[in-house]
């Protein structure tokens, strides 16, 4: 089995300040890590190599230079490989022309699953797995839980998969290949690099490709390939300016108590 | 004149509404709205409260174990694009509208704006689309490039009200649609039992990051005022309380009459779920958290005080 995994390397968002007099939001100097949301998928493919002996798992990234660290650490912590995709024509990117890149890369690597995250923290769009999918031809499911390989509901071809959603757990049989982004599941970490690994040269393994490798057309590439565009930026917009502030005394409760009477809220 | 396609999603019709409120913001009372649904889902959609918002409505066949293969629903739309030159093709921020969208957006090889919270038109003449980013810190207005449709997901209620209704009042059929068998069928599907819908409620206790440790604590509070206890999406993503409780743009969309907010911040994907709350009462001990901008009373402190206080207070009355 050959397993591929998406990753996204971004800022950590809560590194951020957001300058109000300048209405920017000040990035310089915030760190890059692995996308918290990603974690769910790295795991689930270090598991599946577990499982299955002789299963070759490969993480993929559109990543900039200094990126490289966090790719070398997933090859650390059990990655066949790390593929670091990078080239100035992609700059400017959005969701369609990224998945363009991605979907050119993941069908030259001959993968039977591709894992994802759902969700990113900095765009938060949730878009790529499935415009990835829809550009290779695979079956798609996201806020997926849990995989089965050999369920009930697997073999020919299949894979089980577990997603909560509307309130219920449903249960997929979906074609392989097949992609599948996973919920975010704060209970799967990853595993501790270990002391032999921390100072083993890995640079071999890691794969990188740009653009000459992939061979996109210009206008399908970055700023000039992308279907949207951001045209602005503000933080949130201000509220009412009627707002009642009560200390956290009896006082306060006490008027919190009387506003829950009137407005019908309270146990009588 | 402009045409707009609204994707229903058969488990959460009424978002429907969403998609005609949005189409009228962008094209007017005067544009044309075609709504795609299941065949399985025809009858129940034309007896809906929603169907008069729309001037047709275009079944797609097939068994329903493919009901929720986005695949599918992605060359549905795309043929549909092909006979129709649709001008904007909407669909709600639900599980499955998440889905099928980029998959449309990749078949139609269009931009795709998703959890579209406001529409407004530039002085250029574009439509700019805002949605929130960096987990809700900041809001980022979209435009599109290139030819197609405009293509977007919108967050429940946002435009539920914009939308008037069509003069005949009943939606016209149209031809249906058959994108052939899918390839993620559906095995199983066990409910999640008994549970109330906090949508219902009409009081709702919410916990966020400041109050996570109180989580016993507060769902008695939601207990003693006869309400239901809500969380927000970092304390549902931490494992602390399970997602059918968590309020936000990737959550629900509640409308109580009193939402007390516990240790929550108030991130812009937090507050689009709080577009139908009547009063709003936020503990914090941040004063300046965004949701006490919203707030009717901010009660600056400690949530676990003040819910052991108001325990208190709520057991002497």
């Amino acid at each position: 089995m050959k397993i591929g995994c998406l990753v996204k390397i971004v800022p950590d968002v809560n590194g951020f300040q957001y300058d109000r007099e300048k209405n920017v939001l000040i990035r310089k100097g915030v760190p890059l890590l692995i996308n918290p949301g990603d974690t769910a998928a790295l795991v689930q493919a270090l598991e599946l190599k577990q499982r299955y002996p002789g299963t070759v798992v490969e993480a993929v990234a559109m990543a900039p230079p200094q990126a490289e660290p966090h790719l070398e650490d997933l090859v650390r912590r059990g990655f066949d490989r790390s593929l670091m995709i990078a080239d100035s024509l992609y700059a400017g990117s959005d969701t369609l022309a990224t998945s363009r890149v991605l979907s050119a890369v993941i069908r030259l690597r001959g993968y039977n699953l591709l894992f994802a995250g759902s969700r990113s923290s900095d765009g938060g769009t949730a878009q790529v797995p499935a415009q990835v999918a829809a550009g290779v031809g695979w079956p798609f499911m996201a806020e997926v839980t849990r995989i089965r390989p050999e369920g009930s509901g697997a073999g020919m071809g299949r894979i089980e998969a577990d997603v909560e959603a509307n309130d219920a757990v449903m249960t997929f049989a979906l074609k392989r290949p097949a992609v599948l982004s996973f919920a975010f599941n704060p209970k799967m970490k990853l595993p501790y690099i270990r002391q032999d690994e921390l100072i083993r040269e890995v640079s071999s393994q890691i794969v990188r490709l740009s653009n000459k490798d992939i061979g996109l057309a210009p206008e399908d590439a970055g700023a000039a390939g992308s279907g949207t565009q951001v045209a602005s930026a503000s933080a949130a917009a201000g509220g009412r300016d009627d707002t009642e502030v009560v200390g956290c005394d009896e006082a306060g409760i006490e008027r919190v108590y009387q506003f829950l009477k009137d407005k019908g809220g309270r146990n009588s | 004149m402009n045409r707009s396609l609204v994707f229903v999603d058969g488990d959460n019709p009424e978002t429907a509404a969403d998609g005609a409120g949005a189409a009228e913001v962008l094209h007017g009372a005067g544009g044309q709205r075609i709504a795609l649904t299941a065949a399985a889902d025809i009858s129940r959609f034309l007896e809906s409260s929603f169907s008069p918002l729309f001037d047709g409505v275009i079944p797609v066949i097939g068994d329903p174990v493919y009901r929720y293969d986005p695949g599918r629903w992605g060359r549905s739309i795309a043929a549909l694009q092909e006979r129709n030159s649709f001008d904007a093709v909407i669909l709600p921020s639900t599980w499955l509208g998440r889905m099928v969208a980029p998959s449309a957006a990749a078949e139609l090889q269009v931009g795709l704006t998703a959890e579209v919270t406001g529409i407004s038109r530039r002085a250029d003449g574009r439509i700019e689309m805002v949605r929130p980013a960096y987990t809700g810190q900041m809001e980022v207005g979209v435009v599109s490039r290139g030819e197609g449709p405009l293509m977007m997901t919108v967050g429940e209620h946002v435009f539920r009200d914009s939308a008037s209704r069509r003069s005949s009042g009943v939606p016209q059929v149209g031809d249906a649609v058959d994108p052939g068998p899918g390839e993620g069928a559906l095995l199983r599907q066990e409910g999640a039992g008994n549970e109330e819908d906090i949508r219902k409620a009409e009081i709702l206790v919410g916990v966020g990051g400041g109050a996570s440790r109180s989580m016993e604590e507060a769902e008695g509070l939601a207990g003693d005022l006869r309400g239901m206890l809500a969380a927000s999406r970092p304390v549902v993503d931490r494992g602390l309380a399970p997602r059918r409780i968590q309020i936000g743009l990737s959550g629900k969309t509640v409308q109580p009459t009193v939402y007390l907010a516990l240790g929550i911040s108030g991130s812009i994907q937090h507050m689009a779920g709080l577009r139908r709350v009547r009063h709003i009462i936020a503990v914090n001990k941040n004063r300046h958290a965004p949701i006490c901008s919203l707030a009717d009373i901010v009660v600056a402190g400690d949530s676990s005080t003040f819910i052991s206080m108001m325990r208190d207070r709520i057991g002497h009355s």
